[in-house]
């Protein structure tokens, strides 16, 4: 509509009138710029989340819908990707196991393996394909059709009705997701031991269970609600700042779970440091 | 800004209740909003024309802050826009209205929920009851009761305009800016969404500035019209002077 000069063309006409810090500053690839004003925008975007996050009123009502929408509505995904995980880490690590005659460690390998980090990670990276998309693209289409434009002219903040409410469900729900598909997982490897083996469901808990200790459960647990934060946050973000149009719509969905899967990742990066360095010091 | 007092802030007959001065607007490096001076009376209705894309909604956008301002100044109830807290524009928009082009009704909620939605987040005291009178009335008003308990989806274009109206007029606001209220509708329905603007306006003694497309509208609803060129007023007048404009691309519009 407009004519535009490429972010190229400017930075070119811009290494003119500067020195040489300006020059240098000028010569960072675009796409490095991009994604540091990205960072930034996100972080300004957080910050904004928790200004908001305990002004009254609260939107009770719509948390629980959110939460409802988010949560119960992903259990049955949740739930079979759980269980066929417990199912087929159980069959692969058997034979292993068969070969030095240590079948017997198989419940307590695949709990500590599912609770620890499988559980966590696999379920938190579905949560961000089917939760973090539809946030996207439920708050694009909301930017797009002006429904956003129309809470802020009717003195309604946008940001405390559509975002903390999302972002908080995000946060609940995903460590509660986990504990289906975990719980899913090791009955799925009960089955899993019992098509080869006769283990009884009792001996088989006991023995998943004998293998970890709260330390090991606490800091799993702790980081569910980093995943589910970071899905909320970003999915809310993308989509509250798409562009027009359905293109838009379409990408800030991709992006959003692009964005929150690698988040997962690298929050489960750090959490294993940080357990790790906590582990050493006590 | 005393909310207290402003909210309670009187005007009469000849104030301006909207001022723009020497405004600019800018999106990077594209000057969309060069220098745009206005001014709209109480109870007067100021139509904008102008070709797509030229600004036209941009123009209303900053006068309600949802657009930062470049350069110049609005000022709406004699407070200037873009000095205000979050807080304090959020006090002045109860009293401005907002009839988005597509309604932009909530997806999620009836029609009940998206009338309430507004006036249980900005009038706390009220209690459910009166919140469903209000709902009430104001679907009366714009002739949609029977339509109270269906979401967006179940509605026609028409009747969306409709609900954005009866929202728009929940708070009943002192000012209402239309953003291309016909477009989209047949003319039929788009004539009746012009009756209602004025009845609107005769009902509620409102102040608003539209954007339009339909000359059948702006000439129905319009005491000042002002045509956008480049981003400058390039006239204004009332809807005869400008129809016989020497300005052939002025007179095009009321051809």
């Amino acid at each position: 509509m407009f004519p535009t000069n490429t972010m190229s063309e400017e930075k070119e006409n811009n290494k003119k009138e500067f020195g040489w810090f300006d020059r240098t500053m000028l010569s960072i690839p675009d796409w490095i710029t991009e994604f540091l004003v990205e960072i930034a925008e996100i972080t300004r975007f957080t910050g904004s989340f928790f200004r908001n996050f305990g002004r009254r009123p609260f939107e009770n009502k719509e948390l629980l819908r959110q939460a409802y929408i988010v949560g119960f509505r992903s259990l049955g995904l949740v739930a079979i990707t759980g269980f066929i995980m417990g199912m087929v880490l159980t069959l692969q690590s058997r034979p292993v196991l068969a070969e030095f005659g240590a079948e017997s460690w198989l419940p307590g390998m695949v709990s500590v393996s599912i609770i620890m980090e499988i559980g966590p990670v696999i379920t938190a990276l579905i949560f961000a394909g089917k939760v973090g998309s539809s946030i996207g693209a439920e708050l694009g289409s909301m930017r797009v059709t002006e429904q956003i434009d129309a809470m802020e002219v009717s003195g309604t903040n946008p940001m405390k009705f559509i975002v903390v409410t999302r972002v908080i469900s995000t946060t609940l729900m995903l460590p509660v997701l986990v504990f289906f598909a975990d719980a899913l997982a090791l009955y799925g490897s009960f089955l899993a031991v019992n098509i080869n083996d006769d283990v009884s469901l009792k001996l088989f808990f006991y023995q998943a269970f004998d293998a970890l200790s709260f330390r090991d459960i606490i800091p799993a647990t702790i980081k569910t609600f980093f995943f589910g934060f970071a899905v909320g946050i970003i999915g809310c973000f993308k989509g509250y700042f798409s562009n027009s149009g359905t293109e838009g719509v379409g990408m800030s969905a991709n992006s959003a779970v692009v964005a929150s899967s690698l988040a997962i990742f690298i929050i489960d990066l750090l959490a294993v440091q940080i357990t790790s360095l906590i582990g050493v010091i006590f | 800004m005393d909310i207290d007092q402003f909210l309670n802030k009187e005007f009469k007959d000849g104030d301006d209740l909207i001022v723009v001065d020497h405004l600019k607007k800018a999106f990077g490096s594209n000057v969309v909003l060069k220098d745009i001076n206005l001014k709209v009376k109480k109870s007067q209705n100021l139509v904008v024309l102008g070709k797509s894309g030229i600004g036209k909604s941009v123009l209303i956008k900053c006068i309600v802050g949802l657009y930062s301002i470049t350069a110049g100044r609005a000022f709406v109830l004699d407070e200037e826009v873009s000095t205000l807290e979050e807080d304090e524009i959020n006090t002045l928009r109860k009293r401005i209205g907002y009839l988005f082009q597509g309604g932009a009704l909530y997806d999620s909620m009836t029609v009940r929920e998206n009338l309430a939605f507004p006036v249980r987040r900005t009038l706390f005291s009220k209690q459910p009851d009166e919140v469903e009178a209000m709902v009430v009335d104001v679907l009366k008003s714009v002739g949609l009761e029977s339509s109270i308990d269906k979401v967006p989806s179940e509605l026609s274009g028409g009747m969306k305009k409709r609900v954005g109206l009866a929202r728009t007029l929940i708070l009943k606001p002192d000012i209402i800016l239309y953003d291309e209220p016909t477009t989209g509708l047949d003319p039929v329905t788009g004539q009746e969404i012009s009756e209602l603007m004025l009845s609107i306006k005769d009902e509620y003694d409102t102040t608003s500035i539209t954007i339009t497309h339909d000359m059948k509208c702006a000439r129905m609803t319009a005491n000042h019209i002002m045509v956008l060129r480049d981003g400058v007023v390039s006239a204004q007048g009332s809807y005869d002077e400008l129809s016989q404009s020497d300005d052939e691309e002025i007179r095009a519009y009321f051809t």
